[in-house]
């Protein structure tokens, strides 16, 4: 018993934590229909502008005001006004795409701003935590844990008056509901909207500040993690009641150090167990809660009939004069490019295009899942992970060529895939970019460590591979391997969009329950695309692990995975040209912050991309498609009006 | 197209040229009508003619392409609905006008904090139980799980006790048993009677006339009659309904 409190004890602030920023979560999902996944970033920046103000000499008092009383609700409302007002009557996608974009550029501007320097050992907030205060059954209670956990009581108790009792609490719930019929009572949504942005913001920067000095040292990777379990405490609410996603939290957070705790030390086991248990609590809570399932992505507005309807997909409604001019302009620049590559390009840019057809492989397995599926997934970059390690140990343990390894490569990350999807794919959309989402923490923290996957950061190797006489191992002839397999993944692609699944993904776009009863099988068939997507990442992941020589865990992070999405959004998720393209932005971008600028600038990437979500609200179809649109109706029709489809007249 | 007899009062609710659409899917084109002043203007239409857009349009729920909308001769036409509604407009949409995830008393508080003082809104909540015996017996339920009459009676109390200058109501007796549309009827009576003009929305075209001074025909998203209700029976208004829109004799 005792030994089970004196682990139980220590988990007491975590869940604590856990509770305030999952009810934060649900705060800002009722009143504005936006899963806030940048949560962890803004927790992350009250905590780090605590630091840097009582690191300048301030008293905690002052530096507790700044950050957290005014800084953390100013956050709130910036990106409420300058985001997330825009995206709430937007699919899941734009909200997500979002709210990504955040996650990347809040850190990389505070990066700008501070500094990278190290921080460590942050300051507590109240109560010491070198001190002990007084004992429960011998165990000490220091003072960190024993004012995280007066805190957030104080604030969780106060929350829940307000929102059950209060005129405030009132609008609040009613904007849950729906924001049309709130302005017919004769009140401002927006500003409803913005109260509860600060409201939810402070609890993220309160959380941030308590949980600081338990990390011991600040990193923003550390905040992100946190969000999963903030996911499952709101899930353990089912995304409306706040008390119980404030127990959620708390026993979430208790059963994780216990579990810690009992678990032999020193293995990968333990030490990946945290960022990865909240994974499996949301599973299950997916799996058996009922209540949570009706609950992802419901809308029952009863004024939702005042918005139109959702733009179709965009591939779909492209111009004829459009796909002319770029069927006639991508074969010339297809064989221009090949031909360029084989004969005057140095080696070094053959290369770093190989690196970006590579990856566009990955994209294309995000244009199958999300712009002709409209799934959502946050870790194909693990995927593309499972894929690499799959043939570097095939080649390193049993000799074989990579080409077969990139078969089984393929064929590895769809099963994986497959488990991944099973449990949330009967959700929706919501859902399984919060399963993914986890399972890509789970695998970085937990999988890739492994030495019979990718051996943590250490890494493996993977050879070149060769055909017989044939050797790839120049950076030439393995570019034409690369642009081979790119074409075959495309064909694939292009049979499914035009075959008889491609239909039937466009009917489930629709809608799911029309789709169903023409005899679709929703699940099997969004089973099947997501399975070939995770097939076709896991192939991209060892074609690049191979064109690199040797792949490590940090290349296959869940932070990678959600810079992807991002990119391939922004740049074009419903056409295959999108891939590509996005490919090499995403390489040659990079390619120009490391190795043209100074190295303060890295974080220009990362503020580049975030940017690039921003576009993404506006354009959901894509910057270089909306470019593509925009360049032909002025240059083919000199500018001529186009005339509005007439549904009435 | 203005109603006759609109010249002598001063508008509760007028339209100049109004369009209006659905991201690419226009509604309505040309829309031109007065609601005078104290006055119960129905507006009729088959399914699928703009009568719903015309009363979202009119709260700033949806908004107009072009055209100007005027509230008691005060232009709102770019209002955000929450304005509009602070101007005495009253708005109970189709379909379900309550919170369903609210019990009754906290769709009532919403409405009267936001528009009266505490110690008001506590005076006119007595009111509406006092009117509507039957939601004070169910004061704690959400609404979601009141009956369909129920809950158009809810949306009817919230402008009963503190009358708006103009309501909007859209298809209130739609499913109603005939007993609770008599019901509904009193209730719009009651409110005409507090000086309140009203723009009624309604697929009963008997019924609508009975308390209509003027009535409003839309087809295909244009308004292709506008008169007095007076030089329509129910029969002829039947007829309007069911001619093709072509040539349209509105000049009454
Ligand atoms: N959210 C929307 N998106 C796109 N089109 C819409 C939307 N709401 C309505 N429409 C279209 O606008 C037109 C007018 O619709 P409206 O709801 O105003 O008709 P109505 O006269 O109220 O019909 P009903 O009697 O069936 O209620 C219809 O053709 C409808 O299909
Ligand atoms: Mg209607």
């Amino acid at each position: 018993m005792s030994q089970f409190l004196s682990y139980a004890i220590p988990g007491l602030p975590y869940g604590c934590v856990f509770a305030l920023l999952g009810m934060g979560l649900v705060l800002t999902y009722q009143t504005s229909a936006v899963f806030n996944l940048a949560f962890g970033a803004q927790a992350y920046a009250s905590a780090l502008v605590f630091y840097v103000c009582v690191s300048d000499g301030w008293p905690t008092w002052a530096a507790f005001l700044v950050s957290v009383v005014f800084g953390a609700p100013l956050l709130g409302v910036v990106i409420d006004l300058g985001l997330f007002r825009f995206v709430r009557s937007r699919p899941v996608l734009v909200k997500l795409v979002a709210a990504l974009g955040l996650l990347i550029v809040i850190p990389a501007v505070l990066q700008v701003a501070f500094g990278t320097s190290n921080r460590y050992s942050p300051p507590s907030l109240w109560l010491s935590p070198s001190t002990v205060y007084f004992r429960v059954l011998g165990d000490p209670i220091n003072g960190g844990e024993l004012s995280t956990v007066i805190v957030t009581a104080a604030v969780a108790l106060l929350l829940s008056l307000m929102f059950h009792f209060t005129q405030t609490g009132l609008r609040m719930r009613a904007m849950a509901e729906s924001p049309r019929m709130v302005q017919l009572a004769g009140l401002s949504a927006e500003r409803v909207g913005m109260t509860s942005w600060m409201l939810s913001s402070f609890l993220a920067g309160l959380a941030g500040v308590i949980i600081a000095p338990v990390f011991g040292s600040l990193q923003s990777l550390n905040f992100t993690q946190l969000l999963v379990a903030a996911v499952a405490a709101a899930a353990a609410g089912s995304l409306v009641s706040l008390p119980y996603t404030f127990l959620g939290g708390v026993i979430l957070g208790i059963l994780e150090e216990v579990l810690g705790g009992y678990l032999p030390s020193g293995n990968v086991l333990s030490s990946g167990l945290r960022p990865g248990f909240p994974f499996i609590v949301l599973l299950a809570l997916l799996l058996f809660l009922p209540g949570l399932r009706r609950r992802w992505g419901r809308t029952d507005d009863p004024l939702a009939a005042c918005d139109p309807p959702p733009a179709p997909i965009a591939s779909t409604m492209r111009d004829p004069a459009l796909y002319r001019a770029t069927r006639i302009g991508t074969t010339v620049f297809v064989i221009a490019f090949v031909l360029s590559c084989l004969t005057w390009i140095t080696d070094n840019w053959v290369f770093t295009l190989s690196q970006a057809l590579a990856l566009s492989i990955v994209f294309l397995s995000l244009v199958l899942l999300t712009g002709m599926s409209g799934q959502i997934s946050l870790c194909q970059a693990a995927f593309a992970g499972v894929g690499a390690f799959t043939a570097g140990q095939l080649a390193m343990h049993f000799n074989l060529s990579i080409l077969v390894g990139i078969v089984a490569a393929g064929v590895v990350a769809a099963l994986v895939g497959v488990v991944v999807a099973l449990p949330a794919l009967r959700v929706g959309g919501l859902a399984l970019a919060l399963a993914t989402l986890a399972f890509g923490l789970l695998a970085d923290n937990i999988g890739f460590q492994f030495s019979w996957s990718l051996n943590g950061d250490s890494g493996i190797s993977l050879p070149r591979p060769t055909l017989g006489p044939i050797n790839f191992s120049s950076d030439r002839s393995f570019f034409l391997l690369i642009i081979v397999v790119l074409a075959i993944c495309i064909a694939i692609v292009e049979a499914i969009r035009r075959g008889t699944t491609g239909r039937q993904l466009a009917a489930l776009r629709g809608s799911e329950l029309a789709a169903a009863s023409i005899g679709i099988n929703p699940a099997r068939t969004k089973i099947g695309v997501f399975a070939l997507s995770a097939g076709l990442a896991g192939v991209g992941g060892a074609l690049y692990g191979s064109l690199d020589s040797s792949v490590s865990a940090s290349d296959f992070n869940t932070l990678v995975s959600l810079v992807f999405v991002v990119v391939v959004a922004t740049v074009g998720v419903y056409t295959v040209e999108g891939a590509i393209e996005a490919g090499l932005a995403y390489v040659l971008l990079n390619n120009l912050v490391t190795s043209s600028l100074p190295s303060s600038w890295a974080s220009l990437l990362e503020i580049v991309f975030g940017a690039g979500a921003v576009v993404y609200v506006l354009h959901p179809e894509g910057v270089i498609e909306y470019l593509k649109r925009f360049a032909i109706e002025h240059l083919v029709r000199g500018g001529g009006e186009r005339a509005e489809a007439e549904v009435l007249a | 197209m203005s109603a006759p007899g609109a010249e002598a009062l001063p508008a509760a609710l007028q339209f100049e040229h109004v369009d209006a659409a659905y991201g690419r899917f226009r509604a309505l084109f040309d829309v031109s009508f007065t609601v005078p002043s104290g006055s119960v203007t129905a507006l009729l239409g088959p399914n699928g003619a703009g009568k719903s857009t015309v009363a979202r349009v009119a709260t700033g729920l949806v908004p107009s392409t072009a055209g100007r909308i005027l509230v008691s001769g005060r232009d709102v036409t770019h209002q955000p609905a929450w304005k509009i509604t602070r101007l005495g407009v009253a708005h109970a949409p189709e379909g379900r006008p309550v919170f369903a995830s609210l019990d009754v008393e906290d769709n009532l508080r919403l409405t009267f904090l936001s528009q009266l003082s505490r110690k008001e809104a506590a005076d006119a909540l007595e009111r509406a139980y006092a009117r509507f015996p039957r939601l004070a017996e169910r004061r704690s339920q959400l609404a979601g799980t009141l009956s369909g009459g129920e809950q158009r009676m809810l949306a009817l109390a919230r402008v009963l006790v503190v009358p708006p200058r103009l309501l909007v109501v859209d298809e209130l007796t739609l499913g109603l048993a005939p007993r609770m549309v008599d019901e509904v009827y009193r209730a719009l009576r009651d409110i005409r009677d507090a000086g309140t003009s009203l723009l009624v929305v309604e697929q009963q075209i008997p019924r609508a006339l009975e308390l209509a001074e003027f009535v409003l025909v839309l087809r295909k998203g244009r308004l292709v009659q506008a008169r007095p209700a007076s030089e329509l029976s129910a029969g002829l208004a039947e007829e309007i309904l069911s001619v093709p829109a072509a040539p349209v004799d509105g000049s009454s």
